[in-house]
């Protein structure tokens, strides 16, 4: 017999946002939490380090050219920064891993733009607590990375883009349950 | 030299995304930890075939080009053969459930 639709839970699924698999805790589906956080954050942290942790960042890209778009023009702010790492739209929703990069988005100064990239960019002192990690790097520094590694670095954000985008199945999960109910067997003395 | 074996190295790296992948996948689509490890399996088995067998095919069109009409068509019917055999068409269909013959009405008691 097939149970009756569970009902929405958006406290654990913003908690599932925050840490994978902790409002699957909080229901009571412990084992299941616990493999969505190691697996998820195992996924995140392995991307991480392929790409030698340089590869979750986003940019303050106001240096940078103005982006247009057909119909749209003039791509404004956040918008434009989004565009210049789309991959941060995945990389967002593996949750609080995520947020020293917007921490450092917030806090530090637009990235140079590649005509006056002279390097003194990657020598600045960081964020008072996170220091450079998930610092958007300048235009030279993800050249030599892209030019003298050997791809892991781009395997890396694909990693992480997977396990972000993995975490919305996972949230869903934990606001609605799984996509298929299971039948339950039916009870000797019949369902009552 | 090989092109495909120069980075090498990287293809180390897939199996854990594809173990992960299988795992979460699964695990959002069932709560019972049967089914959850049956359909991961399920999915390994199938995302790693769809994948080693490219891995294969452009494997060989690299090392043996001259081969290389004999082995795209070879590919393409081993895909084609290997999709028609996970379709839904040729999955095995479960028996329709036995028919449980009702039970026997209660005897009703005599009306005094």
């Amino acid at each position: 017999m097939q149970p009756p639709p569970r009902k929405l839970d958006p406290l654990a699924a913003f908690l599932t946002y925050l840490v994978p698999g902790l409002g699957q805790v909080m229901q009571g589906r412990i084992g299941k939490g616990v493999l969505y956080f190691v697996c998820l954050y195992g996924l995140f942290f392995y991307g991480l380090k392929l790409g030698q942790w340089q590869n979750v960042w986003l940019a303050d890209t106001k240096n940078l050219p103005e982006v247009q778009v057909p119909r749209v023009g003039e791509l404004p702010g956040l918008f434009k920064d989004l565009n210049y790492r789309k991959e941060f739209i995945g990389q967002f929703w593996i949750g609080v891993a995520a947020w020293p990069a917007v921490l450092q988005y917030l806090s530090t100064d637009p990235i140079p733009s590649p005509a006056r990239d002279d390097g003194e960019w990657d020598d600045k002192p960081g964020h008072r607590v996170f220091g450079k990690y998930m610092r958007a790097p300048s235009e030279s520094h993800l050249n030599d990375l892209q030019r003298d590694g050997n791809k892991t670095w781009d395997l890396g954000w694909v990693f992480t883009v997977i396990a972000g985008a993995l975490n919305v199945l996972v949230i869903y999960d934990a606001l609605a349950g799984p996509m298929v109910r299971e039948e339950t067997p039916p009870t000797p003395g019949g369902a009552k | 030299m090989n092109p495909l074996a120069l980075d090498a190295t990287i293809y180390a790296h897939l199996p854990f995304l594809l173990i992960v992948v299988s795992l979460v996948y699964s695990a959002t689509r069932h709560d019972r930890w049967d089914l959850i490890l049956r359909e991961a399996v399920g999915w390994v088995v199938r995302f790693g075939g769809f994948l080693g067998g490219l891995g294969v095919a452009l494997f060989v069109l690299s090392s043996y080009p001259r081969l290389g009409p004999y082995a795209a068509a070879g590919f393409a019917l081993f895909m084609f053969v290997y999709f028609l055999m996970t379709s839904p068409w040729f999955r095995r269909k479960k028996p329709a459930p036995a028919l449980v013959p009702a039970a026997p009405a209660p005897p009703v008691a005599a009306a005094k």
